[in-house]
């Protein structure tokens, strides 16, 4: 079942083909309800430009990663600096890249090279609650949804081509758009999301009260 | 049914019969529901255990799969695993899982499923290379709904055999796939529940041609049956009801529902009969202390009923002997009871009726019958009351002379043996004699009874004495001894008829001119040499002139009035 409603029109109708425009998508559920954190890509049907790799960080503190997505060129470092009085032991077995950096407090470890694309799930071995995803784009134009489900892509080519949609807790493949060549309203990506996994948080020792969030 | 110690004893029988019959019935009603509400609560109970320990194992069951999916050991045998058809690792895999579901103990079987429903690994599976598909996709569902993301679900297994499943994800650390972990509903369990809870216990799977009796706690001899009649009886029934597997077995069953629901139920049973086998012990003991006591109480009526029976034929007995003047055997009843007091009494009536007899034949001896019957008959007191009679007297003429010429002795006895013969022929004639009076008679006709016929009695009555001396004294001068020639008086009026004399002695007897009378005339017969002077009063109530002889008129002694006088002829009357 895959009731995706597509509608896409350029924002920038009349702009030249080739200058860079604003593309923006609004995402949202099977109830229309708008949903934050998913990553909306672009692919230009002539093809995405060379992606420029960075460093980034995924930080470990307060037991919880930040961000909780990160999404990165392909060829990205990203480090993951542990900021908390315990160590930490990070984790992928997904498959763009598997890995696992067995406890480690500080900034000491190395930082970690994506070089393909797709969504790597990061967990802590010890802390089951922590969970983050770094998204390794292929395309220069992405974004995150915010609270109001929208995600503004920056320096668009205007024309046609794919927009995906990815969400942590879509069900299946990521969603497909197909962006008209000249113009047309916000492009509505529908994702179908599974519910999401109740994870307890241990009760912090510096936390009087105790018990279970 | 005639005889008293019969019915006595029908009618005890009977009413302890009943009485006993009752009881027996009683017993057995409550018996009955004694066992239906002991299997009512031991089912109940039994439920709760069942139920909740099939939720402590399906607990257990789901955390150990929540470990394991924790465990960093298994999330790198599963994350590491790039290819599940591959031979090597899948052999690994499979030979993990049933690593750990040795750890876990309490699982039969552990399986993997991928996010898309596909079976990667099974603890079970034998010699399969490729996933498959995962045949209950449902529980999976089930898990993702659910707010924890498990589920848990009994499944009929392809081999027909029933299993709880439990869901747990795969957390990688999203949810990267399944861990279905699960144990067998089949006999052992059923057995195990069988020995917590006391009550049998069956798994019963809903399919389409109805109730399957998958495993049980049963004797495989019973299992059969059991089919059978949950077949008939379908699985719409709610609470309690029975099972009949056959006439004299029945057995009080209860649905169970399992944790997790599924296609399958619990069946919780108790037989009946089993229950009440213990009262049925009871029952029989009962049965034979009922005809036991029937026994006792039938010796025990006999012997009441003897007890009561035969003083009363004894004093029965005793009855006819006194309609018969026996007197001398009084009834003999050995009890002390009121039955002894009634012979007791009996006796001392008996005795009481002796006495009265004695003296009434006394009193017959002393005075005529009629005269005893009249005083017996009266109010002993003193009185008497006017009476019209006819009065006689006889006199012994000579009497001087034979008392002088005979010893005393021989005096009584012959006088004795003619006053016999005298008063005989006065009672024949309805006279009494009223005294002796040395070698007088004096003798009454109408009292004490009265008749209307008096006078012609004693005038009967004279002519009857007159042959019967002829005769007697012909028989005693063929002896050679001295006659006893009679003078008789008659004389008839009112006189004054009852007890005469004080209060402590008195006797019956009659007053009156006609007795002075009659003495008298009985004188005169001397002067007129006749045997018998019968007076004129007598002569008109007699109403036979024919018997009498005029003689004229006389005046008697102390009288100034001359009164006629007759006497008999011979031949009269």
């Amino acid at each position: 079942m895959r009731r995706v409603v597509l509608m896409a029109l350029a924002m920038a109708a009349g702009f030249p083909a080739v200058a860079a425009a604003h593309l923006s998508v609004k995402v949202t559920d099977e109830e229309g309800q708008p949903v934050e954190n998913a990553v909306v890509t672009f692919f230009p049907a002539g093809g995405a430009p060379a992606v420029a790799p960075r460093d980034a960080e995924m930080v470990q503190s307060g037991k919880r990663f930040s961000p909780s997505i990160l999404v990165v060129p392909v060829g990205s470092r990203v480090k993951f600096p542990n900021r908390d009085e315990v160590a930490h032991h990070v984790y992928s077995f997904s498959s763009p890249k598997k890995f696992d950096l067995p406890l480690y407090v500080g900034e000491a470890v190395a930082p970690v090279v994506f070089d393909r694309p797709g969504v790597v799930t990061l967990g802590c071995n010890i802390h089951d609650w922590m969970v983050a995803h770094i998204f390794v784009s292929a395309t220069p134009f992405h974004a995150v949804s915010g609270t109001d489900g929208r995600a503004h892509l920056h320096g668009v080519p205007s024309g046609g081509g794919v927009i995906e949609v990815w969400h942590p807790r879509l069900r299946g493949k990521p969603v497909s758009l197909e962006r008209p060549a000249e113009g047309g309203d916000v492009p509505v990506a529908v994702l179908r999301l599974r519910p999401e996994v109740q994870r307890s948080e241990a009760p912090s020792n510096r936390r009087k009260s105790g018990g279970y969030r | 049914m005639t005889r008293f110690r019969d019915r006595l004893l029908v009618h005890l029988l009977l009413l302890l019969a009943v009485v006993l019959g009752c009881n027996f019935l009683l017993v057995r009603v409550v018996n009955l529901e004694n066992a239906r509400r002991t299997i009512d609560e031991d089912l109940h109970s039994a439920a709760e255990v069942f139920d909740r320990v099939l939720r402590l194992r399906l607990d257990k069951l789901r955390l150990g799969a929540r470990l394991m999916s924790d465990d960093w050991a298994f999330r790198r045998l599963y994350g590491g695993t790039e290819d599940f058809s591959d031979p090597l690792q899948r052999r690994t895999l499979v030979s993990g899982l049933e690593n750990y579901r040795t750890r876990m103990r309490d699982a039969a079987f552990l399986q993997l499923v991928s996010p898309d429903d596909e079976l990667l690994a099974d603890t079970m599976e034998t010699g399969q290379t490729a996933p498959g598909p995962f045949a209950f996709p449902m529980l999976l569902r089930a898990a993702e709904e659910a707010d924890d993301y498990t589920a848990a679900r009994f499944e009929a297994q392809p081999d027909g055999s029933l299993a709880l499943l439990v869901a747990v994800p795969l957390l990688l650390p999203e949810p990267s796939g399944w861990i279905v972990a699960g144990f067998l509903a089949d006999d052992q369990l059923a057995a195990n529940f069988r020995g917590m809870t006391g009550v049998e216990v069956s798994f019963v799977a809903e399919t389409a041609a109805g109730p399957q009796l998958v495993a049980s706690s049963l004797e495989p001899g019973l299992r059969a049956e059991m089919r059978e009649a949950l077949d008939a009886a379908g699985s719409g029934a709610r609470g309690l009801f029975d099972l009949s597997v056959s006439d004299d077995d029945t057995w009080i069953s209860t649905w169970a529902t399992l944790p997790g629901g599924g296609q399958a139920r619990g069946l919780l049973q108790q037989s009946l009969s089993r229950e009440l086998a213990p009262f049925q012990r009871l029952e029989a003991t009962l049965q034979w202390l009922t005809l036991a006591a029937l026994l006792v109480s039938a010796l025990l009526a006999v012997w009441l009923a003897l007890g009561i029976s035969r003083p009363v034929a004894e004093l029965a007995r005793g009855v006819r002997r006194i309609a018969e003047g026996r007197y001398d055997e009084p009834v003999v009843v050995g009890a002390r009871d009121e039955m002894g007091q009634l012979a007791s009494a009996f006796n001392g009536m008996a005795r009481g009726l002796q006495e009265r007899d004695r003296v009434r034949d006394l009193l017959g001896k002393n005075v005529s019958p009629e005269v005893a019957a009249e005083l017996m008959r009266r109010p002993a007191a003193l009185g008497g009351e006017e009476k019209d009679v006819t009065i006689m007297f006889t006199d012994v003429r000579g009497f001087t002379g034979l008392s002088e010429a005979s010893v005393p002795a021989d005096l009584l006895a012959t006088l004795n043996g003619y006053f016999t013969e005298l008063t005989r022929v006065i009672e024949a004639h309805g006279g009494i004699v009223d005294k002796y009076i040395g070698d007088a008679v004096m003798a009454v006709f109408g009292a004490p009874v009265e008749t209307s016929d008096h006078a012609r009695s004693a005038v009967a009555c004279a002519a009857e004495i007159r042959r019967v001396l002829r005769a007697y004294n012909a028989a005693r001068a063929e002896a050679g001894q001295a006659r006893l020639d009679t003078g008789m008086g008659l004389a008839s009026g009112k006189v004054v008829a009852g007890n005469m004399g004080s209060a402590a002695r008195y006797n019956y007897t009659v007053i009156g001119d006609t007795v002075n009378l009659a003495a008298r005339l009985q004188d005169e017969t001397k002067a007129f040499k006749v045997d018998c002077v019968i007076a004129g009063s007598t002569a008109a109530r007699c109403g036979h002139p024919e018997w009498l002889r005029p003689l004229g008129e006389v005046t008697v002694r102390g009288k100034t009035e001359a009164v006629g006088v007759f006497t008999l002829r011979d031949g009269a009357a």
